[in-house]
């Protein structure tokens, strides 16, 4: 579909169509890390599918292995010292971790593409936006000119609401703020059209009013094109704005997974009601910043049983010798919690 | 850019007023009477007077500098006593030679290191790398006189394919091959630990880039893996090695004058050897200046260059 250039868009929340079919499956992913110190776990059997059209968002505290799970499913976790030790990830229907890099090259960019947490960083310093914008157009359209290619850059450039598209094609990094890398990193990720974004903390870096315009343009882009999306994210106010399901992960498995309203109002499993609690509710006169209390678990040493049980309010003794599977707790919710097993009723 | 180049070029004036005071100390650190001592074996009563008068052995030290430098400004370095020719003369000619060596030698040390460097990061861990990291650190742990002489003693007396000494054959002077054929064996022994530093670098260097999140962004726009490592990669990289090739270029003039010694090269290394032999103090103090005043350009010229590849800074 063709970009409308100069002319304000409006996105419209009720349109994307929700059909329900999964665009994206992961299945039974585990992404480990060969240390010297030993083998790090930071995906550990997490299993998950995007519907076409929806915005999934990821969330879970710092090293709970977000952006290891974002790499993985685009198979760009650098081999070693990563590996995967097992799973799939079906982008319609083809298994991306077993093509080849050529077939991946083909593949990421064009259909599934990524926005990064730091967006200074993942601009090469060496090169102009025009530069980036060129090269990633052309690689996926060897019979596009080179001067076709900066004409459409200069509209996907004025897309993300650049005034004047020009002089920022022809800007380095450096001499650009972070919310306008961020732009451009918006920019880049929708330059060959894909059907998925993964948004790797698009906003972290940045300060509020930013943060507003580039989920303003996410928002927008699934509007307009059914995008499908996946949110990575430490902001329950993003979570709730944007997305419709919600994954919670924790030392690199998923605690909880269900509709976001469900989870935000009614969250089941221990850790995702301390999360939430941690979070200043911006409508209650509390606002002082609940913190959890203790460490997440060191992923050289995963515990034996829930990876949970040390910080847990609901310890019981069967959460230290046996590993909780996911089961499903309310309707559409999944939680991995002991609370939740099958013998639980005897203990409620 | 003109203004840098500039700015730079003033910068390497006090750092040559420094050199030069250092080179004309020379003479003064010796011991005993400068006259007798740079006369030696020629030393007669008349000489030691007129070379006392012609040095100005009696006036402060300072006046004596000037003059000194006066004269070198103007091409004037003083006779050497052994050769009894103007020491500028000689340098000219040696310097021209050891410019051709220090080049030669230069010439591996760039695209070696830089696709060693490179393409062992590119293959981290992998066995190519492996064998450049081994590579490397066997030749920069050998010495420079001892790879000459193993290189000599093998493919100058073992396999006789390479001439032993000198720039050309003295029985039938060639051309340009001759001079490349005489030239392989000092250059390359000239080259060697300037190989493996730089490869090392360069690849310390580039596993650091290729760490860097504009990497995994490139690949995730679906850059094939050659395009993402020599553009984006390499790109970042170049700062860091001219810089360093930069650095080399008075290392290399350091390591010649090892090799011209063991090889017979008619450089400066050999000369400056062959002074300090025979106590040629001015052409010791000629050859140390020349060796100093190519360092210092051959820094700023790196830093020239670094200046020019640097993105951030136009
Ligand atoms: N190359 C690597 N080698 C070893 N361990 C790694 C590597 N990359 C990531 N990890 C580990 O994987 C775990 C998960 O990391 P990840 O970056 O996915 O966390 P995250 O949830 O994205 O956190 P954040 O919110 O800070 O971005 C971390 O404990 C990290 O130490
Ligand atoms: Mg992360």
């Amino acid at each position: 579909m063709g970009r409308t250039g100069a002319e304000p868009q409006r996105w419209d929340a009720t349109s994307p169509a929700r059909s329900g079919d999964a665009v994206l499956s992961v299945e039974r992913l585990r992404t480990y890390f060969d240390t010297p110190a030993g083998v790090v776990k930071a995906v550990d059997d997490v299993s998950f599918s995007l519907n076409r059209g929806d915005i999934l968002a990821i969330v879970g505290e710092s090293g709970s292995g977000k952006s290891v799970t974002a790499q993985s499913i685009m198979k760009l976790v650098a081999m070693p010292p990563g590996r995967y030790a097992s799973g799939q990830v079906v982008l319609d229907g083809i298994d991306l971790l077993s093509q080849s890099e050529r077939a991946l090259g083909a593949i990421r960019g064009k259909r599934i593409s990524m926005i990064f947490q730091n967006p200074r960083a993942a601009l090469n310093p060496a090169f102009t936006v025009s530069t980036l914008m060129v090269e990633t157009l052309r690689r996926h359209d060897s019979s596009l000119s080179r001067a076709e290619a900066v004409k459409r850059a200069a509209a996907l450039l004025r897309a993300v609401d650049f005034p004047d598209p020009e002089r920022v094609a022809a800007s380095y990094p450096h001499q650009m703020s972070g919310g306008m890398c961020q732009r451009v990193g918006v920019a880049l990720s929708m330059a060959c059209e894909p059907e998925v974004l993964i948004a790797d903390e698009p906003t972290t870096a940045l300060d509020v009013l930013v943060q507003a315009t580039i989920l303003l343009l996410l928002k927008r882009a699934h509007a307009e094109r059914g995008l499908s999306i996946i949110l990575i994210t430490h902001d329950f106010g993003v979570l709730r704005a944007l997305a419709t399901r919600v994954i919670v992960m924790y030392a690199g498995q998923i605690q909880e997974q269900g509709r976001v309203d469900d989870v935000l109002a009614n969250p089941q499993h221990p850790y995702t009601k301390a999360l939430i609690q941690a979070v200043p509710d911006p409508d209650s006169t509390d606002q002082r910043l609940h913190q959890i209390e203790g460490q997440p678990p060191d992923l050289l040493n995963l515990p034996a049983g829930c990876s949970f049980a040390d910080r847990c309010a609901f310890v019981m003794p069967k959460c230290r010798s046996e590993r909780p599977e996911l089961y499903e707790a309310a309707a559409g919710t999944d939680v991995r919690c002991h609370l939740f097993g099958p013998e639980a009723s005897a203990h409620q | 850019m003109l203004r840098f180049i500039i700015w730079r070029l003033i910068h390497v004036v006090p750092v040559l007023l420094g050199v030069s005071f250092v080179v004309f100390s020379i003479l003064y650190l010796i011991p005993g009477d400068i006259a007798t001592t740079l006369l030696s074996m020629f030393y007669t009563e008349e000489r030691a007077a007129m070379l006392r008068e012609q040095l100005g052995l009696d006036r402060p030290m300072f006046v004596q500098y000037g003059r000194w430098l006066w004269a070198a400004l103007h091409g004037d370095l003083g006779q050497s006593l052994m050769m009894r020719m103007p020491v500028m003369t000689v340098l000219l000619d040696k310097t021209g030679n050891s410019l051709i060596l220090t080049g030669a030698s230069l010439l591996i040390v760039i695209p070696v290191s830089f696709l060693m460097g490179t393409a062992s990061a590119a293959r981290f861990r992998k066995p190519f790398d492996r064998f450049t990291v081994f590579f490397s650190l066997l030749l920069a742990s050998m010495p420079v006189f001892w790879l000459g002489i193993a290189l000599l003693y093998l493919f100058g007396v073992r396999i006789p394919l390479f001439p032993m000494s000198g720039m050309y054959n003295m029985a039938n002077p060639g051309g340009i091959l001759d001079l490349l054929h005489h030239l392989f064996l000092p250059a390359v022994t000239t080259a060697a630990t300037s190989v493996a530093i730089v490869t090392r670098v360069t690849r310390g260097a580039m596993l650091d880039t290729l760490s860097q999140p504009y990497i995994l962004a490139a690949r995730s726009r679906g850059l094939p893996g050659s395009r993402v490592i020599y553009r984006h990669g390499v790109r970042n990289i170049l700062p860091t090695f001219s810089n360093m090739i930069g650095l080399q270029i008075g290392y290399l003039f350091g390591s010649a004058i090892f090799s011209e010694i063991i090889f017979n090269w008619p450089g400066i290394g050999l000369q400056l050897y062959q002074s300090i032999l025979h106590r040629d103090l001015t052409m010791v103090q000629g050859c140390v200046l020349a060796v100093a005043i190519i360092f210092v350009l051959g820094n700023m010229l790196a830093d020239i260059i670094v200046y020019a590849l640097d993105t951030t800074r136009k």
